[in-house]
């Protein structure tokens, strides 16, 4: 039984280990998340960004339609023009996990874990 | 905005969803440490675990004046029309109030109700049901003669709501506009309602999904009357000593289910996965929310299955499953808390706050549209980080010592460490399970 535990506890480090090698791109200073609103379809889609607090993040669009982009928590809503290239900047001083979503497609672009 | 008050703006409020700010992903080294320690702390719990019943008598200490205080007619009125007229005040927000997201009632019903209930029946015992709207109301015709829950069906019709709640909550597209929730709390009342109309009101503890969560979550309170004695007892023994009702099992396994999904399905994995399909959204919920359910509820089928086979265990499978599903509150307990503690406190600040103005009319009733979001501990990411993993290990440890407590009683002491071992398997997947899912949303 002992080695049943510890092949399981081997498992489990073994499970941890593959999903810790998923880890998302950090950053200290100022980040630059490039969007493209293509055809019904968002890049970067459901991406990750670590960002520590008081980093400047801009945010550039593209888009191919009129959309709204929304940075949840911070409350920032812009609304994109179709053909017009987009670009806002603001400051993560809050901690916190948020997303940033598109509302017309209606898709998760990023989320910014602000630590 | 200074470091120790950070005051959230309240004006600008996400134009959808609720909770516009989610906890950070668990750091990896907290989710190894929690692992470690649910892994040591089963073992070592295996080793030295005891042979004979110890939970079993509920014990605790009689509390005689506190009980005849709070069964005092003029004191439980009070507390049941106060509530009621709450609830009045809500349902006022829901039918007379504007669609507009600084409308209380989806606060309301997503996190003060949803998540409230935790910490109320946790701390309160089983001041939920004390108070239930439905059940003041139907006092006024006449007093309850009926059992607590309806004979055969248990806790069923609420476990199967449960899912339908998680479907409603998580993935339905128009959840957050008026419409869409009127339909929803009208389905409630009607289930509801009706079915006490139709059953008795044990109907109500049977089939309310927020009322058979509560109900099932106050065993792990401090609290527990019997025979008309409130009684201050450990939260451990309140839970050893109770036969849950049939369905519990399914009930636990739903709740599971449904918070694992919530965490899964904002993973990256999930997320790029249904965005690059041409299918509809609420079809890939549909499915993630059913395969989470069946793997919870497999996993615990087996569990319970192996701690069976080749024993002498009476009764059947769900039997010996609802018997021992008192082992998943606390992992229930846990996993709710960890997930969502901190969108109660600050989704429920805001909730209260908009509270004073229901109807969109400027209204500030008792003073509280003055009030800011306090969200000092969030200020602080690790305060979080920790407690959640607390949460999750501590759900978990309650968990096996009365699951363990549970087994003793069904099983053959010279066979119980043995047959033990794949149920004791299946809880630590499901909390290792739960702080993965919290490392890499």
């Amino acid at each position: 039984m002992r080695r049943a535990f510890v092949c399981l506890v081997a498992a489990l480090l073994l499970l941890a280990g593959a999903c810790s090698t998923t880890t998302t791109p950090t950053a200290s200073g100022p980040v630059t998340i490039a969007v493209t609103i293509a055809k019904g379809k968002v890049s970067p889609s459901g991406a990750k960004y670590d960002v520590s607090k008081g980093s400047t993040v801009t945010i550039n669009v593209t888009s191919d339609s009129a959309d709204i982009i929304h940075v949840h928590g911070y409350e920032i809503e812009k609304d994109v023009v179709a053909g017009t290239p987009l670009s806002f900047t603001f400051t993560a001083d809050q901690t916190g996990s948020f997303e940033i979503e598109t509302h017309v497609v209606e898709a998760t672009i990023a989320t910014l874990n602000v630590r | 905005m200074s470091a120790d008050a950070l005051t959230l703006t309240l004006l600008q409020v996400p134009a959808h969803g609720i909770g516009s700010r989610k906890d950070l992903p668990l750091p990896f080294p907290y989710v190894l440490v929690g692992a470690a320690l649910i892994v040591t702390a089963t073992f070592w719990f295996l080793t030295r675990s005891w042979r004979e019943v110890r939970l079993g008598a509920l014990g605790g200490r009689p509390l005689p004046r506190l009980s005849r205080v709070l069964t005092a007619l003029p004191v439980t009125v009070v507390a049941r029309v106060l509530v009621l007229a709450l609830w009045a005040w809500f349902v006022m927000a829901l039918i007379a109030g504007k669609d507009l997201v600084t409308n209380p009632v989806f606060g309301v019903v997503f996190v003060l109700v949803w998540v409230g209930l935790v910490p109320v029946s946790l701390l309160g015992g089983a001041l939920w049901r004390g108070v239930h709207p439905v059940r003041t109301i139907a006092r006024w015709f006449g007093p309850p003669l009926q059992p607590p829950l309806v004979a055969r069906l248990g806790v069923y019709p609420a476990a199967l709501l449960v899912l339908v709640w998680g479907w409603f909550e998580l993935i339905q597209p128009d959840r957050a506009t008026l419409p869409v929730l009127r339909g929803f709390v009208v389905a409630w009342v009607v289930i509801v309602v009706v079915g006490s109309l139709w059953r008795g009101i044990g109907w109500v503890g049977s089939a309310d999904p927020f009322e058979a969560y509560a109900s099932t979550l106050s065993r792990l309170s401090p609290w527990q009357w019997q025979d008309g004695t409130l009684r201050l007892v450990s939260p451990l023994r309140n839970l050893g000593s109770w036969q849950p009702p049939a369905g519990t099992a399914a009930l636990a396994c739903a709740l599971l289910g449904t918070t694992a999904y919530d965490s899964f399905s904002s993973t990256a994995w999930w997320v790029q996965i249904v965005q690059a399909s041409d299918l509809p959204r609420w079809l890939w919920g549909l499915v993630g929310l059913s395969v989470m359910v069946v793997i919870v509820a497999g996993l615990y089928a087996a569990g319970v299955a192996a701690l069976r086979w080749g024993l002498s265990v009476r009764g059947s499978l769900l039997a010996t499953g609802d018997s021992l599903a008192v082992g998943l509150v606390p992992i229930v307990a846990g996993y709710a808390l960890g997930h969502y503690l901190t969108l109660l406190v600050i989704e429920g600040q805001r909730t209260v706050i908009q509270l004073a103005d229901p109807l969109g009319q400027g209204w500030n009733v008792l003073g509280l549209a003055e009030n800011g979001i306090v969200a000092t501990p969030l200020t602080y990411p690790t305060v979080t980080a920790v407690a959640q993993l607390l949460f999750i290990v501590g759900g978990h440890v309650l968990g096996v010592i009365v699951a363990h407590d549970r087994a003793v009683a069904l099983l053959r002491p010279e066979a119980m460490r043995r047959a033990q071992l794949p149920l004791l398997t299946v809880m630590v997947i499901y909390t290792v399970g739960g702080l993965m899912l919290l490392f890499s949303t």
